[in-house]
């Protein structure tokens, strides 16, 4: 689903990324850890077509982000590590735009806001404008309006920050179900138990090389994937 | 530690005037001299419009004794042109500054936060005042001397002149910050406070000239008025003219005392207001049918919603429409005068539509609505950038906001003026076509310039309105578009040709710029945005 080839991206003198290869496939949760500055938002905003990168290519489902942004992005929904959003408009305003963006019909929009809204109990506050949300109630209006056109691929730049537990849990039960359905999850996170959990596969990235990926088996062993983390950065 | 907070905010503003959020290679020495010519353009302007006025003031004025008078009225001009160019920007810097909760949560006494704020606005008191008070002190000096007691009252005078106009922005800033608090929508009475605000500065402006013939004929009235209402500009005159240093002591004191006032007060209070929770009426959502649209009209809905929330956005962006209405009206009510000024000068005739629709299209060049509108995605511009939409889409939506703001009162105004005066085909013609491509322009200028010039940085969206350079170049630009082809055609082609085909002349120019520059923004355009930020 998503194929990440010799990836390199320089800022200035510095690499960020560095000839990084990934591949994640339909069906799986893929986490992706690192240390603060490893290249994990480079390497994910690279993934959403938001980021130009030097070397390397990124496909979408066998498609090249490079040669069809728009057709990638379709397929995708990206949620960024801080919800930045149109604090004018109110959040069922902002829902409606992003089904209207993505072309979603009229009435699989207003089920799934409906269905999502409910379970991350948003919907009384959905006419409220979104300068008056919380942080953790704008992390909730990013993730539906990231499945309101129910995406291929989700995205996330460390989506749990400023959930609580309860928005956590759920979230967690519908990346499962995309997977299940046949899309794939990729995202960054610094919640090591959430990943150990969770994912499928995992990558550590340090100094923008790849360190070490593969299944969660593969990669912890008999130890905690904090124990191989912390290892691994000890390096 | 307030060293370094007056340096941060020096900073910001400069770089909030000067730098752009897009990261680029050094800038070339030609680019580096336009900006020199484009800020020399500026300042000319404005040395200009104050010089007049102070020549035809300064003779009469210090010719029938009131050389104290001159002064003053210099000043008051300062101190309005000061508090009328601060007073929002006072608020948003105090009360609304994204920043403040942070700095708070510092070991920062609140007092340095304050006085690093206000210093800032100082400095920017005093380029506004260097614009009213050079220009009055040269030409008293070109014709009256100088005298270097004179030079060392006037410097002393023009340090704490801006004391004054900063005190009242402090005070306006602060009320409209504690009522903007109680009030339920507050967009709706910043916009009606500050039209109001501005509708009276503009026709103050507009009556100056009216204004100077009275004060001039009725001089040693209006003196003793302000030597007893006005008080601290009579003795800031006094003290400059007459070299008089106890007027120079009372004009520091009426300076500086309630300066300290309001400080010692807004550095009390400041905590309070800045932590004040922010009403909102809690509405409860009910479910409604959604109403669908294509991705095309949502970004301009968006757009649409984000122009008409921000009212900072409509008074600076949309000034000009008020005008072009104002004009649409005023071409109906006093529709017997152009026709009056035809009777005297019957060569008028033919000039009278085309000026008329110079003037329109003069008064639709002052829309700077799309000027700002990529700055304004702020932080938030990933977005539209991770949606499957095209860039060029985006930047177009922007564009055609800012024409389906403006167009409607353009079109208002054509057609009072085609109904009021008569015209021949052609000319009906030009009365629609030419501002509504003027108007098309500016939308598409404004976004092609923001595009290269974009500020994501922004503490509070003011800055990314009112201080944004792409702001000031698509102001001073648009309005070149037409004073230049106008003067060109004053001084060469009016000799040549005729005012209508020289306008279709340049309808045509016009428009192949407008393709030219939809075309960028559909394709280099497009490409530049995907990735800016």
């Amino acid at each position: 689903m998503l194929k990440i080839e010799n990836l390199t991206k320089k800022y200035g003198d510095k690499t960020a990324v560095d000839n990084l290869s990934l591949h994640i496939k339909k069906g799986m949760i893929y986490g992706f850890i690192g240390h603060n500055g490893a290249g994990k938002t480079t390497t994910i905003k690279s993934c959403c077509g938001i980021l130009q990168f030097d070397e390397g290519e990124i496909y979408i489902d066998g498609v090249s982000i490079k040669e069809d942004p728009l057709g990638c992005k379709r397929m995708i929904a990206y949620i960024p590590d801080n919800p930045y959003l149109y604090e004018f408009l109110s959040g069922i305003q902002y829902l409606n735009f992003v089904a209207d963006i993505f072309n979603v019909p009229k009435a699989e929009r207003g089920e799934r806001i409906r269905k999502y809204s409910s379970l991350f109990e948003l919907t009384d506050d959905l006419a409220q404008p979104i300068s008056s949300y919380s942080r953790g109630m704008k992390q909730k209006l990013v993730i539906i309006s990231a499945l309101i056109h129910d995406p291929k691929l989700v995205i996330m730049d460390e989506p749990f920050v400023g959930l609580d537990p309860k928005a956590t849990h759920y979230l967690k039960t519908i990346l499962r179900e995309i997977c299940n359905n046949g899309g794939a999850i990729f995202f960054s996170t610094h919640v090591l138990e959430v990943a150990e959990r969770l994912c499928d596969e995992v990558a550590i990235i340090r100094k923008g090389k790849l360190v070490i990926s593969g299944s969660m088996e593969e990669v912890k062993g008999n130890d905690s994937l904090e124990d191989i983390f912390l290892e691994l950065e000890g390096e | 530690m307030l060293k370094t907070l007056i340096i941060v905010r020096l900073r910001a503003l400069y770089s909030s005037f000067f730098r752009s959020s897009r990261i680029r290679k050094n800038r070339g020495t030609a680019f580096k001299v336009l900006v020199g010519i484009f800020a020399l353009y500026i300042i000319a302007n404005f040395f200009i419009m104050f010089g007049g006025l102070f020549f035809s003031m300064c003779r009469p004025m210090v010719s029938s004794g009131f050389a104290w008078l001159y002064f003053s009225f210099a000043a008051l001009i300062s101190i309005t042109l000061c508090f009328v160019g601060s007073v929002f920007l006072t608020k948003a810097q105090l009360f609304d500054a994204q920043d403040n909760e942070l700095l708070m949560s510092m070991p920062i006494p609140p007092g340095y936060i304050l006085s690093s704020r206000i210093i800032m606005l100082l400095v920017l008191n005093y380029a506004c005042e260097l614009f009213v008070l050079l220009p009055a002190g040269i030409i008293y000096c070109i014709n009256y001397g100088v005298t270097f007691t004179g030079v060392v009252f006037y410097i002393i005078g023009f340090l704490f002149l801006p004391f004054i106009p900063l005190t009242l922005s402090c005070i306006f800033g602060w009320l409209l910050a504690v009522i903007s608090e109680r009030v339920r929508n507050r967009s709706l009475f910043t916009t009606v406070f500050s039209l109001v605000f501005f509708v009276l500065y503009f026709y103050f402006v507009s009556q100056m000239n009216s204004y100077l013939q009275v004060i001039i004929e009725n001089i040693s009235l209006i003196g003793a008025k302000i030597k007893s209402f006005v008080f601290p500009v009579y003795h800031f005159g006094l003290a400059i003219s007459e070299k008089n240093i106890l007027s120079l002591v009372f004009f520091l004191l009426c300076a500086i005392v309630p300066f300290a006032v309001v400080y010692i007060i807004l550095s009390n209070n400041i905590i309070k207001t800045v932590t004040a929770k922010k009403g909102f009426k809690r509405i409860r959502y009910r479910e409604k049918p959604l109403k669908v649209g294509s991705a095309k009209t949502a970004l301009l809905k968006k757009e649409l919603k984000r122009f008409s929330s921000t009212p900072m956005y409509i008074l600076n962006g949309s000034l000009g429409i008020l005008f072009t209405l104002a004009f649409a009206v005023g071409i109906i009510i006093y529709r017997d005068l152009p026709n009056l000024y035809i009777k005297n000068m019957p060569q008028l005739s033919s000039y009278m539509n085309p000026l008329l629709t110079t003037v329109i299209c003069f008064l639709a060049s002052t829309n700077i609505i799309s000027a700002p509108s990529i700055s304004l995605e702020g932080k938030s511009i990933w977005i539209v950038q991770s949606f499957p939409v095209d860039g060029g889409d985006v930047l177009l939506a922007k564009a055609k906001m800012h024409m389906v703001v403006c167009l409607p009162s353009v079109l208002l105004a054509s057609l009072s003026c085609v109904l009021m005066y008569k015209a021949s085909p052609v000319q009906i013609l030009l009365t629609f076509l030419l501002p509504v491509l003027v108007t098309v322009f500016c939308a598409l200028f404004g976004v092609v310039v923001n595009l290269h010039f974009p500020k994501f940085d922004w503490i509070n969206e003011t800055i990314a309105i009112k201080q944004g350079l792409s702001t000031v170049i698509a102001m001073f630009a648009s309005m070149a578009v037409i004073f230049i082809p106008g003067l060109l055609y004053l001084l060469l082609f009016a000799r040549l040709m005729s005012p209508e085909l020289y306008m279709f002349a340049f309808a045509i120019i016009l428009g192949a710029l407008c393709i030219w520059m939809r075309r960028y923004l559909k394709t280099k355009g497009s490409a530049i945005f995907a990735y800016l930020g």
